[in-house]
């Protein structure tokens, strides 16, 4: 039995269903949303690393760094990056939410869904015309 | 709650997830509030004892946040056993070398 359990553990775990398979609709493209920004996030890491490993290395390796960071295409991906954190940050919210049985309705998956939407973007241009 | 491997797993998800809130907050504001971050304003503000413990922590619970999301995404999409196996080898190594160099810097910063 406990050969049995471990089998089904290790080997047999069910997977998330695929995309194909479903119409596309709020809550759906919300989720995927949250992968994709996790990805996303994932790649601002690297760029978070160089970021430390430039400070490490001197002033004249940070500088060049900075300067690009500060350049039209770095504060574009920053941007981007600054947006996707504030949407993976307020969905996975959403999601611990969930996980204790709250908020699960219908209406309330969409409201919240909505609510995460509009704040995460809203919050991203907040911050960067209080920063600019 | 932590029994098996997979509940395991989901569980360190929801922990790091909740532990990641206070600790990105505390990092946008610390950038927001020290712009434009050029080389003496960032290594003052990790050059004090405080802040560069907070980024330690907020790079270890990252790292381990971000490998438990990939690991789930390459289990999703990956089927063929063999390559799964190779992608979350790979997987592995590539974070513990990034936290491992991330880390280096910052302790070669205190110095």
């Amino acid at each position: 039995m406990r050969f049995i359990l471990n089998q089904v553990d290790t080997q047999q775990r069910p997977l998330s269903p695929h995309l194909q398979i479903y119409r596309p609709q709020l809550t759906s493209v919300l989720s995927i949303m949250h992968r994709l920004t996790g990805i996303l996030l994932s790649l601002g890491l690297l760029l978070l690393v160089y970021w430390l490993y430039v400070l490490a290395e001197g002033e004249a390796s940070y500088q060049i760094f900075h300067t690009f960071l500060m350049s039209r295409p770095g504060l574009l991906t920053l941007f981007l990056l600054n947006w996707a954190l504030f949407y993976h940050l307020a969905n996975g919210l959403r999601h611990l939410f969930w996980d204790l049985g709250l908020g699960l309705e219908l209406l309330s998956s969409y409201l919240s869904g909505y609510l995460v939407a509009i704040t995460s973007f809203a919050a991203t241009v907040w911050l960067w015309l209080e920063i600019s | 709650m932590t029994h098996s491997k997979a509940h395991r797993g989901w569980f360190l998800q929801r922990l790091t997830a909740l532990l990641l809130i206070p600790l990105t907050l505390w990092l946008v504001w610390s950038v927001a509030t020290t712009l434009p971050l050029d080389y003496q304003a960032a290594h003052n503000w990790l050059s004090q004892p405080l802040n560069s413990i907070l980024f330690g922590v907020f790079l270890l619970i990252l790292f381990h946040h971000t490998w438990l999301g990939l690991k789930e995404v390459i289990e999703d999409y990956v089927h063929n056993p063999v390559l799964k196996s190779i992608a979350l080898f790979l997987l592995i190594i590539i974070v513990l070398a990034l936290l491992a160099l991330s880390l280096h810097s910052l302790f070669s910063l205190r110095l």
